[in-house]
């Protein structure tokens, strides 16, 4: 068994395309956010962090009120790089500030809320009792520079499209190549051909998305940190414009966390989905093509804000390897009348849905035939 | 030790690939013959569990094949008709990745590999990709991996497909001395690949067993049915249209043919003594044949 996953494990390794696609992933991914990080208009990230150590501090009501009035006096015309970086830096704290404030506002309005249900028991209740619980969580009274565990924590929008790729390229030949090369005749006439062989594959796909992902990993650590320190983990998570209006109490560093662990478990069952098209088609091409559309066709179709499809982009693999969705707002779903936090729940459907097709490559491999 | 197929039968959607076959192999070198299309890969692969039965059953030693599943695996060695390779693995890498699939261990398999290299004389070409292979290479290579795990039934489709003739004869001889206590069942076209191996010829045609028999005895009843004949060259299209005809010889005197007919097909005809070549033109379309 160790043999063969050596040799699954070098089979997929050896693709010539994975490995360009690694070379332009990965060459040219630092790259890019180098030069993207010197191109912000106007707002430098030296000046950005000089404005932060004059401006962190507490998100006082009156603190903000000074700075707001601060604000206002600031001459727009003439702006240096300085300046503009430094009123960037206002804008973004007063912001914060109001979004601590919304979310003050939204424990009123469900404290008013539980107030007006009269059956203290049921469902609904519940619901707001854990969005109240959470949201009492948040600590978000001072702010500090954070640009470094922001930066981590973006990248996953463009990490997901390349973990998506280098899942595509590597995995969907796993089976459907061994038909192409007319090896599948060796193979499933073979004593371990079918079933040691696929839990073999399996394995081997699992080191190769752990690879894939652990790469990604160093880079984005190692580039944003380079560039914006590593500052800032303790802030909540509210600092980043899509969190705004999350119920999550997580800091930087626990959000980063849970999002490298949803990521890699989406990231997994996307695999498994691979390498189950990949052992129901004739052709790697067929194999390749399929994965692709699935994998791609949400993010296409969410540009366009079709009604009805929702649910569809959402629950899509690359929404959720994506993770940030699941923490934007309050979403529940009620099993056996207790609310589950979206997150919890999508992961725990979609790890089982991962289980099926793990174990449906079983019986497929097994009954395979060759004609 | 015996394979048994009993009634097997195998549809493609609307095609009957092979129809009620039944047959018993016993320790020996079995060669199959028929046309392309005659079903003999369908029914090699259903003996090699890559394809199941649409009915009827395979047995060895008395029990299921389905039922023995990788404990059946485990004893047959195969050689399909259009050997698989991953193009970047080196020989030596290939056959110790089949030798893991058979269940091979390391050290054993590491000196199966050595032996097996030597035999199909590919020790000198151990660490080139098989992808640079020839195609006779690729087909040496086939033939080991085949025997890696000295299988008790090997089943080899069209095995000296692409093999110069030294090396075809090198490969009959292999054949003939391990099948003293295995079987060996092999299909090919080339009919002098089997005639002074096999225990017994199975003949198939249109997914039917046509015979199944010794040498001589298939020979023996098409004894008096081959001919041959000097005739002059403008009169071969003529004889060609009218007869199967086999080998044509240029001679001093005209054109030798040899002829496959019921009846004497010309006065001038002498009856001659049968061969493979003939038991296989009087089966099969003579463009079928290869010698």
């Amino acid at each position: 068994m160790r043999s063969l996953f050596k040799f699954e494990l070098y089979k997929i390794f050896t693709q010539k395309s994975v490995w360009i696609t690694f070379l332009i992933i990965f060459i040219g991914l630092p790259l890019l956010m180098m030069f993207s990080s010197s191109q912000s208009i106007g707002v430098t990230k030296e000046h950005t962090k000089a404005a932060y150590e004059k401006l962190e501090g507490d998100l006082s009501k009156e603190r903000i009120t000074k700075l707001q009035e601060e604000l206002n006096e600031m001459d727009v015309s003439s702006s240096t790089s300085e300046e503009f970086s430094y009123r960037v830096t206002l804008m973004k704290i007063i912001s914060e500030y109001d979004a601590k404030e919304r979310i003050n506002e939204k424990k009123i309005a469900l404290e008013q809320e539980m107030q007006n249900i009269s059956n203290a028991s049921g469902a609904k209740y519940e619901q707001l009792t854990l969005e109240h619980s959470m949201l009492e969580k948040i600590n978000f009274n001072e702010t500090t520079y954070s640009e470094g565990p922001l930066g981590i924590i973006a990248f996953l929008g463009v990490g997901t499209i390349f973990t998506g790729i280098l899942l595509i390229i590597g995995l969907s030949t796993i089976f459907s190549n061994e038909a192409t090369t007319g090896m599948n005749q060796i193979l499933l006439s073979s004593k371990h051909g079918r079933k040691k062989v696929t839990s073999a594959k399996l394995f081997a796909a699992v080191v190769y998305v752990t690879f894939i992902i652990g790469i990604q990993f160093i880079i984005n650590i190692g580039i944003n940190t380079m560039l914006y320190t590593s500052q800032g983990w303790s802030s909540p998570i509210h600092k980043l414009d899509i969190f705004r209006d999350s119920p999550y109490a997580f800091n930087l560093l626990e959000y980063f966390s849970v999002q490298m662990m949803l990521h890699t478990l989406f990231a997994l069952g996307f695999a498994m989905l691979i390498l189950l098209i990949s052992s129901l088609s004739k052709t790697s091409v067929k194999s390749i093509i399929i994965s692709s559309i699935l994998f791609i066709l949400p993010l296409i179709l969410s540009s366009f804000r079709i009604s009805g499809l929702e649910d569809f982009i959402r629950y899509s693999y690359y929404n959720m390897m994506k993770v940030d969705e699941f923490f934007r707002f309050f979403e529940v779903f009620h099993i056996f009348g207790t609310p589950v936090l979206e997150p919890i729940a999508a992961s725990i459907v979609f790890t089982i849905i991962s289980i099926v097709f793990t174990l449906l490559l079983y019986p497929i491999i097994n009954r395979k035939q060759v004609s | 030790m015996k394979l048994k197929v009993e009634n097997v039968s195998k549809q493609f959607k609307d095609k009957l690939a092979v129809s009620n076959v039944s047959f018993d192999l016993t320790e020996g070198v079995y060669g199959f013959l028929g046309a392309n299309g005659a079903g003999k890969t369908t029914l090699m692969r259903m003996l090699v569990t890559l394809l199941k039965p649409s009915s009827g059953r395979i047995l060895f030693n008395g029990k299921d094949i389905d039922v023995l599943d990788e404990k059946y695996r485990d004893v047959i060695g195969y050689l399909p008709q259009y050997i698989g390779l991953y193009k970047n693995f080196t020989a030596e890498k290939y056959l110790m990745y089949i030798a893991s699939l058979k269940g091979i261990e390391k050290e054993k398999a590491m000196k199966k590999v050595d032996e097996l290299l030597e035999v199909v004389n590919l020790s000198e070409h151990r660490k080139r990709k098989v992808g640079k292979y020839s195609g006779g290479m690729k087909q040496r290579i086939g033939i080991a991996q085949a025997l890696l795990n000295d299988p008790k039934v090997l089943i080899v489709d069209e095995p000296t497909a692409g093999l110069d003739p030294k090396e075809r004869i090198r490969f009959r001889n292999l054949l003939s001395s391990i099948s003293k206590d295995r079987i060996v069942l092999l299909s090919t076209h080339i009919v002098s690949d089997i005639e002074f191996i096999a225990k017994e010829i199975i003949v198939i045609k249109a997914g039917q067993l046509i015979h199944k028999d010794h040498p001589e005895s298939l020979l023996d009843k098409i004894k008096d049915k081959v001919w041959t004949v000097t005739v002059d060259e403008n009169e071969v299209p003529k004889f060609q249209a009218a007869f199967k005809v086999g080998n044509i010889v240029r001679q001093n005197d005209g054109v030798g043919l040899r002829i496959i007919a019921e009846d004497r097909p010309d006065a001038r005809a002498i009856q001659a003594a049968p061969n493979l070549e003939d038991l296989y033109l009087y089966y099969f379309d003579q463009e079928e044949m290869i010698k």
